[in-house]
């Protein structure tokens, strides 16, 4: 039995104790002695959240799949957790082996949500290595980062070593056999990041200077290496059936937020709704054959023992053969009583009736993501689903006996006006009214219409990132403004936390200097910041104060096409000027088809794969 | 058919909660593709019943789970197809075969028998004394979370034995309780007690709880529930 890092009389006094033991059931141990490369999989946030996350789940497998290579995963402590080690001296271990991160080779950070940067740099100095990379030496691991916020990499360019342009399964391997052989014969870290230039998808940060002008854009930006790249290719796998795709899980201890399969049925989106960052980084659209998925649903199920299988994609409804996979995939979990759970469907009647197949007890809640409240504003966003779509939906829904409607909006868009938020409220007691229109024997006896609206945050490769983000005066001005349009009892109002939003949109598009920012509100204690309850602004408010940085300049300003992004130098297959293009499509309102009705020259067909050579 | 299992908890898995264990075995189970019965209607959960629920932090050489089956199958079958889906620390020790008339689960339990670990560094000298004077009260109070709050109890009549042994490091309480859906008490209710009767601050990650078996009560003698089957 695997000895744990931390004695028995400490776990004893966290929240959660097994987050931190391991050994969990397809976990994956090896013997030490015959492994070359020691990976630590770091996910900047709880067990919990972490073990959820599929990109983790695939590459951990994948890494694996090498002998000469060991990979463990690596949370973040929770607090009570963290107090523990640090009053007793235990660094951050990772939870196969239980050992130590700081004596590995490569910490490697997934980096899913802006607002867990501060716990990238929180895993660092918890593992006992320097957080800057330059302050780093031989003895230390290398630490890289990827996953979609990687695609601007700049807010953490002075903490990692390189990043990892793409998807993992595509070239990572790449990297470890060049380590390989580089451990093998000796030579400094520098060297290694030196052979790394050859590699295509790999940013190595120190290798690139940049220059600021006056008012504080960027004038230059520099290799300083003579081998350095001047464009970051981000890497795809172009075929997924026949792309590594693991056939286990890990079962984790406690409940988690996705406890189930989780069976990705294709990637990218051919919707280009424009606002949306995975819409966008990751083209072009891959799907993988029925057959595929229906032999690795069998495969997971079997391997896991999961009671529920979750359909993954950015829009399920999109998929070619879903009509004939369901099928066949409903008929083998009725066989095996397993659940199948359906994220991210378009509201039709297709829909609906796959839904009402799947969970015939409780037709509770129903799930429409409009975005805004106006036929105009959606067509700004390019959100191609229309009033009367919503409204069918849901008068098929209510008949159908459902009695719960969900509708997800953001506020503070691009050419947003009062008339566009009022229309949030005016459509939700449209469904309110639609519901009631049906006679009382046909539907539920009540209805409960949810509203959400999240602020709407500008993200690098979007149509929208020369666009300004409103300030959280203005979000906030906005959520009481609808909150009082809201008036019926059957409507309910939720809203977010307009500040996290405001910060999330300063670092999404930040350059190297919001890395300082980032550093001294890390020393003034934040970490979590995606966690609400422990969110402080009066800690990140300091750190501006420190580092005389301004959140409105990276946040609320509008760019110049012509001016210089800090991730100019990544190339995610679609082209500026393409972006150029939507953004002043959205300005006129205009619409512009899916991917598999015209093809608009976005710029990965660079890829040569997916939905750009199937039409 | 009707099965009861008897199952150790060990090492590391005192880590997880009873809830977290019951998910544990249900996936397992689906693993192993046992012919386990489940209920009928919409949304169909396995016959699974657990004795009696092992608090966070105690490991155990003696719990029960019952299960209903769809075929009939030798309990070393049972036992072995499991074993090979569970992981280290929980392990199936014996399985036994219930007559269909068996009460399953907790309806069967009235005691168990608990042996409690103390770092002799973490109590005063006298502390032998101190228990042996606090069992052989006439009337035993103690503080007892009932549903209304807590509330002081007498306990003496469910505590049915006590022993008090020694090694070099610590001092080893056995205790046997009684337990179940009619009058339970928890070993840490007593624990606690003596701690409190001493003035001595009590920190239940220093106590290590392990429970020895589960019992029913049977013509005044507690039959582990192995014996009953």
């Amino acid at each position: 039995m695997t000895t744990l890092r931390v004695k028995d009389e400490l776990l004893l006094q966290v929240e959660k104790p097994a987050r931190y033991i391991g050994n969990e059931v397809n976990s994956v141990k090896k013997d030490l002695s015959k492994i070359d490369i020691r990976f630590a999989f770091c996910f900047p946030d709880v067990y919990e959240v972490g073990m959820s996350h599929l990109g983790m789940q695939i590459l951990y497998y994948y890494l694996n799949e090498r002998k000469d290579t060991y990979c463990e995963r690596v949370f973040a402590p929770w607090l009570d957790m963290e107090q523990k080690m640090r009053e007793h001296n235990i660094p951050l271990f990772a939870l196969e082996s239980q050992e130590d991160i700081k004596n590995f080779d490569f910490l490697g950070f997934t980096l899913q949500y802006e607002m867990c940067y501060t716990n990238v740099i929180n895993l660092i100095d918890l593992a006992g290595i320097p957080i800057w990379s330059k302050d780093r030496g031989e003895e230390d691991p290398i630490i890289c980062a990827g996953g979609p916020c990687a695609y601007n990499p700049e807010p953490l360019a002075h903490f990692i070593d390189f990043f990892y342009i793409g998807e993992g399964e595509a070239s990572l391997g790449k990297v470890l056999d060049i380590y390989k052989v580089h451990k093998q014969e000796g030579g400094s870290r520098r060297a290694f990041l030196e052979k790394l230039l050859d590699v295509e998808g790999i940013y190595v940060p120190c290798f690139y200077d940049v220059y600021y002008n006056e008012d504080g854009t960027i004038n230059r930006f520099v290799p300083n290496h003579p081998k350095a790249k001047t464009k970051i290719k981000k890497q795809i796998v172009k075929d997924l059936d026949s792309t590594y795709y693991p056939t286990h899980a890990i079962m984790p201890w406690i409940q988690t937020v996705h406890d189930r399969v989780v069976l990705e049925v294709f990637r990218g989106c051919i919707r280009g709704c424009r606002f949306c960052h995975a819409g966008f980084v990751y083209r072009p659209v891959r799907e993988k054959s029925k057959d595929v998925l229906m032999k690795q649903a069998s495969l997971l199920l079997e391997n896991t023992g999961y009671e529920e299988i979750s359909l993954a994609s950015l829009s399920t409804s999109d998929y070619s053969q879903l009509e004939k996979f369901s099928e066949e995939l409903l008929e083998v979990c009725r066989e095996s009583k397993v659940n199948i759970s359906l994220p991210s469907l378009r509201i039709d009647e297709f829909s609906l009736d796959l839904m009402g197949k799947v969970q015939e007890i409780r037709k509770s809640s129903l799930t429409f993501a409009p975005e805004a409240g106006t036929q105009r504003l959606r067509n700004v966003i390019n959100k191609g689903i229309t009033e009367e779509d919503i409204i069918s939906g849901s008068r098929r829904a209510f008949e159908g006996g459902w009695d719960r409607v969900k509708l997800y909006f953001m506020i503070g868009l691009p050419t947003e006006t009062e008339q566009d938020i009022e229309g949030i409220s005016d459509l939700a007691n449209k469904i309110v009214d639609t519901f009631y229109a049906i006679p009382k024997e046909n539907r539920a006896k009540t209805v409960k219409v949810v509203v959400s609206s999240s602020c709407f945050v500008p993200k690098p490769f979007t149509p929208f990132q020369w666009e300004p983000q409103n300030t959280y005066q203005e979000f906030m001005d906005k959520q009481y403004f609808l909150k009082s349009k809201i008036k019926r009892k059957q409507i309910q109002y939720n809203y977010h936390d307009a500040i996290v939003s405001a910060l999330e949109g300063m670092i999404a598009r930040g350059d190297r200097k919001v890395g300082d920012v980032l550093y001294a509100a890390w020393k003034a204690g934040c970490k979590f910041d995606g966690w609400s309850e422990l969110f402080e602004f009066s800690k990140w408010k300091k750190a501006f104060k420190e580092t005389g940085i301004d959140p409105a300049f990276y946040a609320s300003r509008r760019r110049a096409y012509d001016e210089i992004l800090p991730w100019d130098h990544i190339s995610v297959g679609v082209t500026k000027d393409f972006l150029k293009r939507e953004h002043e499509r959205a300005m006129k309102e205009e619409v512009t088809p899916n991917c598999r009705q015209f093809c608009e020259n976005c710029g990965a067909k660079r890829f040569r794969g997916g939905i750009c050579y199937e039409s | 058919m009707k099965a009861r299992l008897k199952f150790t908890k060990m090492g590391p898995m005192k880590f997880i909660g009873h809830l977290d264990l019951q998910r544990l075995f249900q996936r397992c189970i689906r693993r192993s593709h046992l012919p386990i019965e489940y209920s009928k209607g919409f949304n169909p959960h396995q016959y699974l019943y657990f004795a009696l629920p092992l608090p966070l932090g105690a490991t155990s050489e003696g719990e029960y789970l019952d299960m209903t089956l769809t075929d009939e199958l030798e309990p070393e079958e049972i036992k072995n197809s499991l074993n090979a889906y569970l992981p280290e620390g929980i392990n199936i020790q014996e399985v036994y075969i219930l007559s269909d008339e068996m009460a399953v689960g907790m309806a069967a339990v009235d005691a168990a028998e608990y042996k409690i670990f103390i770092d002799k560094k973490t109590v005063p000298l006298h502390f032998m004394d101190a228990v042996n004077n606090f069992f052989n009260q006439s009337e035993i109070l103690a503080e007892k979370q009932g549903k209304k709050g807590i509330k002081e109890v007498n306990i003496k009549e469910m505590i049915h034995e006590y022993t008090l042994d020694e090694n070099d490091e610590q001092w080893i309480i056995t205790l046997l309780l009684a337990t179940g859906s009619k009058t339970n008490l928890k070993p840490e209710t007593v624990i606690q007690q003596i701690y409190r009767d001493n003035n001595l601050e009590y920190k239940d990650c220093r106590v290590h709880i392990h429970r020895i078996n589960i019992y029913s009560r049977k013509n005044d003698l507690f039959l582990p529930l192995s014996d009953i089957s």
